[in-house]
């Protein structure tokens, strides 16, 4: 059930105040974030800041932050030891919005360096640990978002999702995760790491919870061209209709015994319709993947050069070395990694191809999956949120196949969520749907009719805090 | 030793046009680039982290004119590239710049000479900010940086000095007259780079080419092509071969030197920018940008039959050139136009308002040419009678009345005028009588101002009286 309409009817009837939540939660992250280190930077009760909104289901409502969001109150690092110090002189659009609903910032999340990576563990703040098994790892990139959530650091952490960072760590971490159709959230403030993938994501308990956020972020912003307008609570309309959606399956991508193959049947008899498909081979797609965002990557990381902000101070007169030394240790591994790919792969004589073999595939590939929708009639598919190796490993060590089945949906613009279906021992394990462009409505729906169904969400991890209600 | 007649120059030119715009390519900022220091940049300029860019639509505009001026195909769609490289002056570590989809492509310019230069393309890019070298060390002026400007590309197909000098100051005036650029060169609003190769005039084949950055006069373009043709004429002679390579011209030594050997070998990996949707150019956009212009253009083919000053004149005022061509459909076009320009124009300037079609419907200018035609109306009285009209609520009719009334049209009166001037200027009417008949303009003056203390006076009255005192006085002397 939703907790931000727990938490706001609470507050109406005044049987809490908002110091009560604050409290709380920054209670929570107290006890327990230094066993997790999901969250990097936290704001003291004392200089919260609450811009009071009586109207919204989001005044006083605790958020964290994944520390590349630009935020005036406390540092923007993107876990870099180049922007170590940097602080934002402006807040993203995202923030803006939630704070003129009255939303507070409780902290910024850790994350893999400029989000590059599936496993939260920049060099710069170490790894974040999974509060359901300390000797799991998160996931990532939005680790410490999805770890702030399961923990219950906060209701609603926003992260960001370039090619499964918000779905993989909701995933190992048991909350749901979701990033919207391209272009429905702005991006200005999200500091880049491939544009054409980039969604900024959210991390929350509920569907209800997701799309009251989501109602708030979404539509239109002057400041990012390529933001869609949508219909008002777009992402909430659908939230208790009647269930009534197709969604395609590739039996083929869920073992017999995996979670999967059990919400199969669960979907049946909550009165969905599914249909039989096959998808195509993942492997292109992942190479695909690979070869754009490490080719955005390297272009969006140019700017930091050390000159204007970042970086170290430095004697350095020859401008070459200056440069050599800003970034060689101003970037970590994965970063210098991604940097160096990414420039080989337009460098002169590979243009096209890599990167131009990679813009025509991911072309074809949109135009695949656009015919498969349509012949088949279906609202969205069901598929894995990464393999079952992987759900062993629970996202402890990078692997190059990890994001296998969550590229898809950044590569086509689609929206996509992951949620918690069934526990598996001691932890919750799910399953991720993916709908067309604009269908974002259609995913909280199924998901929040099935979350009447079987709550996984009501479980408490055993390394975080409780529920204040 | 070869024959230097026997050798051409194939020259082709890369023209950087600063675009006249309120705000810069990718941001709100000021675009000013001589301002105080860093104070039009904001966050966008400066590529703080998580900024996206803002395309301006007012460049993209100024580009859909000089398309149309130049007669290119206008893209429909085109998109912005990234060309990385790393330098101070470059906030994002790229230039945001169009590389696969130009927003021009083809197009020609006529120069004197009656030679047509064919344009290979136009594309929209974003100046980069300036670096100043000082004792203290090096500073960085970002008030540059984002400043949109176009880059137009011709074939090289010009093979002299006066032909480049004929482009350019033929594109220059061309961008200067429609308020696409000011094409300031001293202030870096239009810079040259010049592509040069050298071939025997039977030969097909171009030769090696060479490329001089950064030629920012006519002169330095001329001098700096010159030295060019004598050093590869020498290379060639000598049987030495030419390295392709980018030059800078000195203008103390006056020779041509190779550039740093990375800036030849740069790999700029352009890529395209996915932060800025693609621009699609729409006919009715284009055709709304067309109207803007039209009558400019338009003015370019009446500049036949009217006088180089007549154009300046139409150009300056284009909002009332389709009042002009309107009256021209009633009106002798010299009629028309010395109302509207001569009389019309001044009214509007001398009360500081910008002309309206509204506020002198054609009906008016024509009543008072009929009015003029009939005599009824002097034509120096015109500007006045104009004048009260905008002012005031009164017809023409009635301003005419007004005016008639105010005219000083005693004969009597004008005739003692016209004696007291003689007496007080026995010499000037001297002149006129031995047949300077200049001076006569003079003595009206005289006689007019002398009237003006008694009411407005008729400038033909005026004169024909005074011929006719004048005349007594010759015929007296007989």
């Amino acid at each position: 059930m939703s907790i931000i309409s727990r938490l706001s009817k609470s507050l109406k009837s005044r049987s809490i105040t908002y110091q009560d939540i604050w409290k709380h939660y920054l209670g929570n992250i107290k006890n327990y974030n230094d066993v997790l280190n999901a969250v990097v930077q936290t704001v003291p009760l004392a200089q919260i800041e609450h811009q009071p909104n009586e109207g919204s289901m989001l005044n006083g409502i605790p958020i964290i932050y994944k520390d590349n969001i630009c935020t005036t109150q406390l540092r923007t690092t993107c876990a870099s030891r180049m922007l170590q110090d940097y602080v934002s002189p402006f807040n993203a659009t995202v923030f803006n919005k939630l704070h003129a609903a009255g939303s507070v910032m409780l902290g910024k999340a850790n994350l893999d360096e400029f989000a590059m990576g599936a496993t939260t563990s920049p060099e710069l703040y170490g790894a974040t640990k999974n509060p359901w098994d300390l000797a799991l790892g998160t996931g990532g990139s939005s680790g410490g978002s999805a770890a702030a959530v399961s923990a219950r650091f906060a209701p609603i952490a926003l992260g960001s999702d370039t090619g499964g960072s918000i779905r993989l760590p909701a995933y190992f971490c048991g909350v749901i995760g979701m990033k919207p159709t391209y272009g429905a959230v702005s991006r200005y403030g999200l500091v880049s790491y491939a544009s054409s993938l980039d969604q900024i994501g959210v991390a929350g308990l509920s569907a209800q919870d997701i799309a009251y956020v989501f109602d708030t972020l979404g539509g239109t912003d002057p400041q990012d061209p390529t933001t869609i307008s949508l219909p008002t609570n777009f992402f909430s309309r659908k939230l208790v209709q009647p269930p009534q959606a197709t969604i395609g399956v590739d039996y083929s991508l869920f073992s017999p015994t995996s979670a999967g193959h059990h919400f199969i049947l669960h979907l049946k008899h909550a009165g969905y319709e599914i249909k039989s498909i096959t998808l195509p081979p993942m492997e292109p797609a992942q190479q695909c993947y690979y070869i754009v965002a490490c080719t955005e990557a390297a272009s969006n990381l140019s700017r930091f050069d050390g000159i204007r902000y970042g970086g170290k101070p430095s004697q350095e007169n020859n401008l070459d070395n200056f440069y050599r030394t800003q970034r060689s240790e101003g970037f970590g591994q994965a970063v210098k990694t991604r940097i160096m790919a990414g420039n080989f792969f337009v460098s002169p004589g590979n243009y096209e191809n890599y990167y131009g073999n990679a813009t025509r595939y991911r072309r074809y590939l949109f135009d695949t999956y656009e015919e498969l929708y349509r012949t088949h009639d279906l609202d969205c598919i069901l598929m894995p949120v990464c393999s079952d190796v992987d759900t062993a490993a629970a996202g402890t060590r990078y692997r190059y196949e990890l994001d296998t089945y969550s590229v898809i949906a950044n590569l086509l613009g689609y929206p996509a969520v992951s949620f918690p279906v069934s526990m598996y021992g001691s932890r919750p394990l799910g399953v991720q749907l993916m709908g067309r462009a604009m269908k974002d409505d259609v995913l909280l729906h199924v998901v929040n009719k099935m979350q009447e169904y079987n709550d996984v969400l009501k479980s408490l991890p055993p390394f975080g805090g409780q529920d204040l209600i | 030793m070869i024959n230097k007649n026997d050798y051409m120059m194939d020259i082709g030119l890369e023209v950087h046009i600063r675009l006249k715009t309120n705000s810069k390519l990718l941001s709100g900022s000021k675009n000013a680039p001589k301002g105080e220091p860093n104070r039009h940049t904001n966050h966008i300029d400066l590529g703080l982290p998580g900024t996206l860019p803002l395309m301006n639509a007012c460049a993209v505009r100024q580009a859909i004119k000089l398309g149309i001026l130049l007669n290119s195909e206008i893209a429909h769609y085109s998109h912005m590239d990234r060309k990385h490289y790393f330098y101070p002056d470059m906030s994002k570590g790229f230039q945001t710049t169009q590389m696969r989809y130009p927003i021009l492509t083809g197009g020609y310019l006529d120069i004197p000479g009656n030679r047509r230069v064919s344009i290979s393309h136009v594309h929209l890019e974003e100046d980069a900010g300036k670096l100043i070298h000082g004792e203290g060390g090096t500073l960085i002026d970002y008030n540059r940086c984002g400043v949109p400007l176009m880059e137009l590309v011709t074939t090289p197909e010009l093979h002299t000095t006066d032909e480049v000098f004929h482009f350019l100051k033929t594109l220059r005036a061309l961008v200067c007259d429609h308020g696409i650029s000011d094409a300031n060169m001293e202030q870096g609003g239009f810079k040259i780079d010049v592509n040069v190769s050298v071939r025997r005039k039977d030969n097909e084949v171009l030769g090696q080419r060479c490329e001089i950055k950064n030629l920012n006069s006519f002169r330095l373009i001329t001098r700096s092509l010159n030295y060019e043709f004598e050093r590869h004429l020498e290379e060639i002679a000598n049987n030495r071969p030419i390295p392709q390579e980018c030059l800078s011209f000195s203008e103390d030594s006056g020779v041509n030197s190779a550039m740093r050997a990375k800036e030849n070998a740069e790999d700029y990996r352009f890529l395209p920018e996915y932060d800025i949707p693609p621009i699609h150019i729409t006919r009715e956009l284009i055709a709304q940008v067309g109207k803007d212009i039209d009558s400019l253009t338009a003015m370019d083919k009446v500049s036949a039959s009217t006088s180089e000053v007549d154009v300046a004149l139409m150009k300056k005022y284009p909002k009332a050139y389709t009042y002009f061509k309107e009256l021209c459909n009633h009106t002798p076009e010299d009629t028309a136009f010395k109302l509207v320009y001569l009389y019309l124009i001044p009214v509007f300037n001398k009360m500081q308002i910008q002309f309206t079609w509204e506020l002198v419907p054609i009906e008016v200018l024509l009543e008072v040419i009929s009015l003029v035609n009939s005599r009824s109306l002097d034509i120096s009285n015109v500007r006045d009678i104009l004048e009260e009209y905008v002012i005031s609520d009164l017809n023409i009719t009635e301003l005419l009345a007004n005016l008639n009334l105010r005219l000083c049209n005693d004969d009597e009166v004008i005739i003692s005028m016209c004696k007291e001037v003689i007496a007080q200027e026995p010499e000037t009417v001297a002149a006129y009588l031995s047949g300077s008949t200049k001076v006569l303009g003079y003595l009206v003056g005289k006689v007019s101002r002398l009237c003006a203390t008694k009411g407005k006076p008729n400038p033909k009255k005026i004169i024909s009286l005074l011929q006719r005192e004048l005349n007594t006085i010759k015929d007296h002397e007989r």
